[in-house]
């Protein structure tokens, strides 16, 4: 099975058709979108096949101190000389989050044919190259590459908020560019750090050994015991990769980049800003800080928690104060991420799966509020909720799937944000670093969600018809079928949790093998 | 029999099936055949539920595979309990090691519950297919309706809490949909959001309550048996370990989960969204606002019972103070109100309280008799005065008010004030409001009077004393204020000709289009409102008749028949007590007669003051806001 590099076709895919397309001939605008979106559903098409090795349950692991298995591991030396391989794999954990990037991927490009007009070539250039680049971040097994990656998801993002955003794209590119790269550069001190200090651990005990980027083999000494990351190093090397994923997820108080980025990007950059590049921080916090650190974990968890609670309900207020829907949405986005990291770090099974079973959910949800918000602005000309009204009568199909997607937001239970939330409550309350408290406070943030999201829904599509709203036609097929798309595994994974639970949680297992460890030796 | 226990799951999918087929086929362009559709798969899951309900009468127990008579079931739970009647259950996550699981029961509580709500759905239904039929949306709102009932049903059965609160909250969004049906209009859209927020607080509360008994318990599946909520060595544990605020964890958890309650039977102080909630149209306040969704808050306490009585009365104690003190706090304000409607919300608050004050002081079984007696008779009051309020639409003055203002002129067609001498001219919905209006005041034989004298009876008994005469103070005012609304509305002089007209404070600037279209009306020349059509007087008739008999669920006496219910839910007969019967009685009688003495000669024209008013128009002003 591993003879197939089935997972760099799926991670390369998307960056050979941004070389096709800037092969192709001079103003084919039609042929540009076109052959993005093909190599986007080509690349969504592919990655289901991942789902085929899923499809068997891994054997036990073989001890409490292995590694998280990977599956389709595919490494290659790259630069021997620093220890750097090209190894990427799937596990549980990135694997949804693989599949959410090929599946929002295409609707972003979908959604660019009517709202990107100009530089139609470089917009579908830089869409694939993100793509590569979000899908080589969550696959990479490589301290190396993985940075890399991540690095590069910032340059396509970037300019497209600074070309084709809104009036103030400019600043809003910028503050997004140097907030990220700032933080990113001390997740960078903190890769070589950890580096430096495994080769000089293994080196003691294996002359020659010449260093390794290797995550797996990493994790495999960390917990075998011959290489330990503890005490205040440990602590300030996770500070490092804290603030990288901070500043990403957003956790409260680094989110002063996010509204902006998020009301100034046009509707397909929005997609996959808020959908998949922010779910980049909370895999990293799982992937990087539970599995380096999980001493250092548990003594900053509550701190961490606390911010995201914080989090949760700052963004559910601010948002019932704004008329803009799109920044209602932007902070309704800060304040569900906010449950994210509460789940991370209630630091047991069922929190971390729920935290992850959630960047999955809040994905999609996000995905289609940022595209219904992008549908009623072309529509109506404005996305103020005073400009709109009884759209219900007008547009009851579009009302109908709104109030589906909102239900969701708000975790009504059927749907799949209650699954999330409530896998992650349950997580809280009985982690061995949180409690009730926490739940309390969380609790009071799904009450606000409800609030804001059914006043949104009320503003918009209750109430009198306006003369302006009473003509504005409904979805087109193109437009039902993709909010159809998204809707469908809202309803899936309400009704069938365990369609995604099973793999999601054989992962997380991999992850916590450490967790565990560390916290019964306190 | 055994056939229909064998598919019992099939209860639930028929109203589901009817919302799929409403929502998604091109159905939902033809009003009448959506309305016939639901109906008609309303009368199977009806029929249905009646079947399981005699398979369970006759002891019959199985599951998907096949079912057989109890007595040949070996293996019991403990202390002889018998397994449930029919079980199906399916993985659903994984948790850790185990998986969690979701599924299917049906035990003599359930089976009694499904067969109350489909009957009192299926009347709903029909009853909705006259009174909506002008409505352009008619066809969404039987989906709505169908929705409501097959969450309804889904949670009645639900085996463990966490499906029972998945469809618990989808009830909770049929009611926000149908409340804001006429969702043009401010009122409508307001109240819906208020109901949705106010009972959401109570739900997340009683999710915690969820959480918390999950990780005591491990497992949030029902039953008695090892890996079950109320095995007994579990009960026993959490009855007696405290936590960190010094109570213990039983006390905690059902004071959790009564917060729901609180909230979806809006009980003091989350009863605030009930009165508003009767913005929606008349049928919704009958099924969900009166017979169904108010009263699942009460059947929550009842299927969780075993946890509330594990603390040794601590919880049960404060059910019974919030029961007791909502049951006379509403019936206060349903005095001094004049929308036909209103007072019968404030009445169904009262009469949830009084549920709910049962189940405080233990009475199980009353309690859940009373809630299946109410659901038959407010179900009719409700459906009776929506037929009140078509015909007052139907009149002259209102109809020209309706093309001005259409919910000034529905609120002044649903003002007591206005009306009068209806019997004349409604003898049906006369003669059916008033076999619902007896049952509700407690006059024998009528089935409100059976349950309402059990639940004085068990109080009586078990020396609750204060509960006891909040109760009994309670029955005087349900009597009082009933005599009142009824005296009013089919008595003395008709006032609709020079009616009190209500002031929109915020006319709508386009109205609700097509929503009662001139035509249907056009045949309505007299000053009088009309009496409705056959599919609107039949629901009434059905339900009027279990108003008069559902006290035979429980009745009295009987030799071997009696206490039917009691048995069937395993609970030892306790004898009648004459001497409560004749307080019961009493008390009903007094209320009514001083209802009739003040309201005898009241009224000779809309503008005059209620007397009430006249003699303490502070205290009158206050209960009337």
């Amino acid at each position: 099975m591993t003879s197939f590099p089935l997972l760099s076709i799926v991670l390369w895919l998307p960056a050979l058709g941004a070389l096709l397309l800037l092969l192709l001939p001079r103003n084919r605008d039609a042929l540009y979108r076109q052959v993005g979106l093909m190599f986007t559903v080509a690349t969504f098409v592919v990655s289901l096949g991942l789902l085929v090795s899923f499809s068997t349950p891994a054997g036990a692991a073989a001890s409490a101190a292995a590694p998280p298995t990977m599956r389709l591991l595919e490494q290659l030396p790259w630069i021997p000389a620093w220890g750097v391989g090209y190894s990427i794999g799937l596990d549980g954990v990135s694997l949804w989050l693989v599949l959410l990037t090929t599946l929002l991927t295409p609707i972003a490009a979908w959604a660019s044919w009517n709202s990107i007009t100009t530089q139609v070539r470089y917009f579908q250039v830089l869409l694939l190259l993100l793509e590569t680049a979000l899908i080589g971040v969550f696959v990479s097994v490589d301290l190396f590459l993985f940075y890399i990656f991540w690095e590069f998801t910032l340059i396509p993002m970037a300019l497209m908020i600074g070309i084709w955003g809104g009036a103030n794209r400019m600043a809003a590119a910028m503050k997004f560019f140097l907030y990220t790269f700032a933080a990113s550069l001390l997740m960078l001190l903190s890769i070589i750090g950890v580096y430096a200090l495994h080769r000089s651990a293994i080196g003691a005990t294996q002359p020659g050994f010449g260093g390794t980027f290797d995550l797996l083999r990493i994790v495999a000494d960390l917990r075998s015991g011959a290489f330990a990351l503890d005490g205040n190093l440990a602590r300030l090397l996770f500070g490092g990769f804290l603030a990288a994923f901070a500043v990403k997820a957003p956790i409260w108080p680094f989110h002063s980049w996010l509204p902006d980025a998020y009301s100034e990007a046009p509707t397909p950059v929005v997609i996959l800003l808020s959908a998949v590049m922010s779910k980049l921080g909370t895999y990293g916090l799982v992937r990087f800080n539970l599995t380096l650190f999980p001493e250092a974990a548990g003594w900053a968890a509550p701190a961490v928690a606390v911010l995201a609670v914080i989090g949760i309900l700052y963004g559910a207020m601010v948002a019932y104060a704004q008329s803009d829907m799109k920044r209602l949405v932007a902070y309704s986005s800060l304040s569900h991420m906010g449950f994210v990291v509460l789940g991370i770090f209630a630091l047991n099974g069922l929190g971390v799966s729920g935290a992850v079973l959630q960047m999955v959910n809040h994905g999609l949800t996000t995905a289609a509020l940022f595209l219904i918000v992008g549908m009623l602005e072309s529509r109506r000309g404005s996305r103020d909720l005073a400009a709109f009204g009884g759209l219900w009568q007008a547009t009851p199909v579009l009302g109908g799937l709104t109030l589906l997607v909102v239900l969701s937001s708000a975790g009504l239970p059927g749907l799949n944000g209650f699954v999330g939330e409530f896998t992650i409550m349950q997580g809280a309350y009985s982690s061995p670093t949180l409690g009730w408290p926490f739940l309390a406070f969380a609790v009071l943030g799904v009450v606000l969600a409800v609030v804001y999201l059914l006043r949104m829904f009320r503003s918009a599509f209750m109430g009198d018809t306006l003369a302006e709203t009473a003509s504005l036609r409904d979805l087109n097929r193109q437009e039902l079928a993709v909010l159809v798309l998204l809707c469908l595994p809202m309803v899936a994974i309400g009704l069938f949790p365990n369609l995604l639970l099973v793999s999601v949680e054989e992962g997380v297992a991999g992850v916590m093998r450490g967790i565990l460890v560390a916290v019964a030796s306190r | 029999m055994g056939f229909f226990l064998q598919y019992a799951w099939l209860i639930p999918v028929f109203p589901l099936l009817g919302f799929l087929l409403l929502t998604f086929t091109s159905l939902r362009r033809n009003n009448t055949a959506s309305g016939w559709l639901a109906i008609g798969l309303m009368a199977l899951a009806m029929v249905w539920a009646v079947g399981v309900l005699g398979a369970v009468n006759q002891g019959l127990v199985g599951g998907a595979s096949g079912v057989v008579p109890v007595e040949t079931i070996s293996a019991s739970g403990p202390e002889g309990e018998a397994p449930p009647n029919f079980l199906l259950r399916i993985d659903w996550a994984p948790t850790g090691s185990t998986s969690f699981e979701m599924g299917l029961l049906v035990d003599p509580l359930v089976a009694v519950m499904l067969a109350m709500v489909t009957i009192a759905s299926f009347c709903i239904h029909l009853f909705s297919l006259g009174y909506m039929a002008t409505n352009p949306r008619q066809s969404r709102f039987f989906s709505f309706i169908s929705l409501f009932t097959a969450a309804m049903l889904l949670m009645t059965m639900a085996d463990n809490l966490l499906l029972f609160f998945m469809a618990w909250e989808v009830m909770g969004l049929c009611s926000y949909l149908l409340i804001g049906f006429l969702y043009t209009r401010p009122q409508a859209y307001r109240a819906a959001v208020k109901a949705f927020i106010t009972t959401r607080i109570g739900d997340v509360l009683m999710l915690i309550g969820i959480v918390y008994l999950y990780t005591q318990a491990g497992t949030l599946s029902l039953g008695v048996f090892a890996n079950n909520i109320f095995s007994p060595e579990f009960l026993e544990r959490i009855g007696s370990e405290t936590n960190a605020l010094g109570m213990s964890h039983a006390t905690a958890i059902a004071l959790l989960l009564f917060c729901g309650t609180i909230g979806k039977s809006a009980q003091f102080p989350l009863h605030v969204w009930l009165p508003d909630a009767m913005e929606g149209p008349t049928p919704v306040s009958a099924l969900i606002h009166a017979a169904t969704m108010v009263a699942a808050g009460v059947f929550l306490v009842g299927r969780t019972f075993p946890i509330f009585e594990a603390d040794g009365g601590a919880a049960l104690g404060f059910v019974a103070a919030i029961g007791a003190f909502t049951a006379i706090f509403a019936a206060l304000i349903a005095v001094a109100q004049y929308d036909i409607k209103r007072i019968l919300a404030y009445s169904t608050l009262s009469q949830l309280g009084f549920m709910v004050a049962a189940l405080g002081i233990g009475g199980f079984v009353a309690g859940m008799f009373h809630l299946i007696t109410h659901a038959f008779f407010k179900a009719l009051l409700f459906l009776g005065s929506g037929s009140v309020i078509h015909g007052m639409e139907g009149t002259p003055k209102i109809e020209a008010l309706h093309h001005k203002d259409e919910y000034a002129a529905q609120q002044t067609a649903q003002d007591i004030r206005n009306m009068g001498d209806l019997r004349r001219s409604m003898p049906w919905t006369f003669w059916t409001y008033t076999l619902g209006y007896l049952a509700l005041a407690g006059i024998v034989p009528f089935a409100g009077f059976w349950s309402k004298d059990e639940i004085l009876a068990d109080a009586f008994k078990g020396n609750h004393w204060i509960v006891f005469s909040v109760l009994v103070v309670a029955a005087f005012l349900t009597a009082f204020y009933m005599t009142r609304q009824w005296r009013l509305v089919f008595f003395g002089s008709y006032r609709g000709d020079n009616p009190v007209e209500f002031k929109n404070p915020e006319p709508a600037q386009h109205g609700d289009h097509g929503h009662h279209t001139d035509e249907t009306h056009a045949a309505h020349g007299s000053g009088k409102p009309h009496e409705s059509g056959p599919t609107m007087i039949a629901p009434l008739v059905v339900l009027a008749s279990f108003a008069v008999t559902a006290g035979l669920f429980n009745f009295p006496f009987g030799g071997e028949s009696a206490h039917w219910m009691g048995h069937l839910l395993g609970e030892e007969a306790k004898p009648f007590s004459w001497l409560v019967a004749g307080i019961s009685l009493l008390v009903a009688g007094a209320g009514i007669a001083a209802g009739w003495f003040f309201y005898g000669n009241a009224f000779r024209k809309a503008q005059d003051r209620d007397p009430l008013e006249a003699a303490a128009p502070g205290a009158f002003g206050l209960l009337h806001n």
